[in-house]
């Protein structure tokens, strides 16, 4: 049985080192960002990291609701629009377009004043603590989440059309039937990778920009995750606590950063240069 | 994604849309443009005239627009504030082209040490993130749009950078290139005479994005208290003013929302416009 070339060196690099590789650079990344970030903010006083925790408890689950509602639509709507063809697809891009002129900060404001204020279905703002009520913390979490994950899915889903539209061209198909390959075989082996490794790609800067945008959105709904750590320092010019509020953001942006490389990477291995 | 074979032939719809989105992006964007440089010798009423009075109504023969909490009037300060976000953006744009252009080039012609560094770099920029650049920036020049301006550009940079090394890395293949290399000619010298020419339209592209991007940013930072100073005129800083009083007066919100969406949405359009009259998807 034939063995495709393109998978190849997947095998021989190895999942793990790939993985270590990109890791090692995460860390070497973050660790300059940290110095850069105690040399730019001298200060004496170190900075409190017990109410870190708590403080997270806020952005972090806001984050992942963010990231699970842009995957569920974004993916529910691309796999619509390549089931039902061209039209969709392209209703969808220029939805995209215009979801991508829409900034989280605004949809965040429209979303607050229509279901928050008109409809009241979701609280105006504020947020109740988990330990207190599990699901008013979740309620409170779900406009915010939306204002960040609603452009996101938007733009997953015209990826993954513009990919799957890409893909369906006979040539891709054809050349591999030059090397043996079956048409599914094709698909799955070689035209999927490329189209999911295409979608992480995109996807790369969006997702870097998603904590820090995380943290406006914390503002407008009067959420006290990090956004209060980081101006609640700056208010009160408390250097240590805005050290810490930068290096928790820094740590999260290259978090999401290795994340999506490691997707991207693992879609399509034979990819070696950075997007 | 110029890694994927090209898709099919436009449709006579798709290929009369492109030339659409362009001039209706270029359209938007100049009449915004417009009214921003309008706002320099002329507004409906001067900014400095408040009228408490009326603080928080809404349109009228005297206040188009209504007027805002501080009884100033919401036609005169978004005019203001749409020339703020392109100026912004338009400093943090051209400082992002101006280092981060040289920057990618190097890294794309001058082997992988240098293109790793650049990548480091770029990628300590990103990890800092234009709010937390702001934020140092803050707590040495306190609030100022130059802070939004510097914030942008180091984000710029990193951004410009990158896709520079990219669009430089791609064109060392071609056929003028490796006869120009063979002449003799290297270095800077080959990437000014042979590629960025080529890349033109491609950095037209990205410019439109990055300040579409900047404008978006400004109105962010400036929501978040680290660019215009209290009293100043910015979007953000209005939609940020608005935030308390939202639901009550409405207006006070959807006017800058609709300004920054109009703003955005008219240089997408550019370059998404440009992008398809290149037969590309996603050439940035």
């Amino acid at each position: 049985m034939a063995v495709p070339a393109l998978v190849l060196p997947r095998r021989a690099v190895g999942l793990l080192q790939f993985a270590g590789l990109r890791f090692a650079e995460s860390l070497a990344t973050l660790g300059v960002a940290v110095l850069l970030i105690r040399l730019l903010l001298p200060t004496s006083t170190s900075p409190e990291w017990s109410g870190l925790g708590e403080r997270l408890a806020v952005t972090g689950p806001l984050l992942l609701l963010a990231l699970l509602l842009a995957a569920g639509i974004g993916s529910a709507l691309g796999a619509l629009a390549n089931r039902l063809g061209g039209r969709l697809g392209g209703a969808i891009a220029v939805i995209e377009e215009l979801g991508t002129s829409l900034s989280p900060l605004v949809l965040g404001l429209l979303l607050l004043l229509v279901l928050g204020g008109t409809l009241a279905w979701f609280p105006p703002g504020g947020f109740v603590p988990w330990g207190q009520d599990i699901a008013s913390a979740f309620l409170s979490l779900v406009l915010p989440a939306a204002s960040l994950g609603l452009p996101l899915a938007l733009a997953l889903a015209a990826e993954l059309w513009r990919q799957a539209r890409a893909a369906r061209d006979g040539r891709v198909i054809a050349a591999a039937s030059d090397r043996g390959l079956g048409r599914g075989r094709a698909i799955k082996e070689i035209i999927m990778p490329q189209a999911w490794a295409g979608v992480w790609t995109a996807l790369v800067l969006p997702l870097s920009l998603l904590p820090p945008l995380a943290l406006i959105i914390e503002t407008a709904f009067y959420l006290p995750g990090l956004s209060r750590l980081l101006f609640g320092a700056l208010a009160a010019r408390d250097i240590g606590g805005l050290q810490l509020a930068l290096i928790a953001l820094a740590a999260l942006v290259v978090l999401a950063r290795f994340a999506v490389e490691l997707l991207r990477g693992f879609s399509n291995p034979m990819l070696t240069d950075r997007p | 994604m110029r890694s994927l074979p090209p898709v099919s032939p436009p449709t006579a719809v798709g290929s009369a849309l492109p030339g659409l989105r362009l001039r209706l992006g270029v359209l938007v964007s100049l009449l915004l443009l417009l009214t921003g440089f309008v706002s320099v010798v002329w507004t409906p009423l001067p900014l400095e005239q408040l009228d408490l009075a009326a603080s928080m109504q809404g349109p009228s023969a005297a206040h188009l627009l209504g007027v805002d909490t501080f009884g100033r009037d919401v036609l005169s300060l978004v005019m203001k504030a749409v020339l703020t976000s392109f100026v912004v953006a338009a400093v943090g744009l051209a400082l992002g082209l101006f280092v981060g252009v040289p920057l990618g080039a190097v890294a794309g012609i001058a082997g992988p040490r240098a293109d790793r560094a650049m990548e480091g770099a770029a990628g300590v920029l990103l990890a800092l993130s234009a709010l937390g650049s702001a934020a140092i920036l803050f707590v040495h020049l306190g609030p100022s749009a130059l802070n939004a301006m510097l914030a942008i550009g180091l984000f710029n940079i990193a951004v410009v950078a990158r896709v520079t090394r990219r669009l430089v890395g791609a064109q060392r293949g071609r056929d003028d290139v490796a006869a120009a290399r063979l002449a003799g000619l290297g270095g800077w010298e080959l990437v000014r005479r042979h590629m960025l020419p080529e890349l033109l339209p491609d950095f037209g592209r990205l410019a439109a994005l990055l300040l579409a991007g900047g404008v978006l940013l400004e109105a962010a930072l400036s929501f978040a208290g680290l660019a215009a100073p209290p009293g100043g005129a910015s979007l953000g800083l209005m939609l940020r003013e608005a935030r308390p009083v939202m639901m009550a007066q409405p207006l006070l919100m959807l006017v800058p929302a609709a300004a920054l969406t109009l703003i955005a949405l008219g240089l997408h359009l550019v370059a998404t416009g440009l992008d398809r009259r290149q037969g590309g998807e996603h050439a940035a």
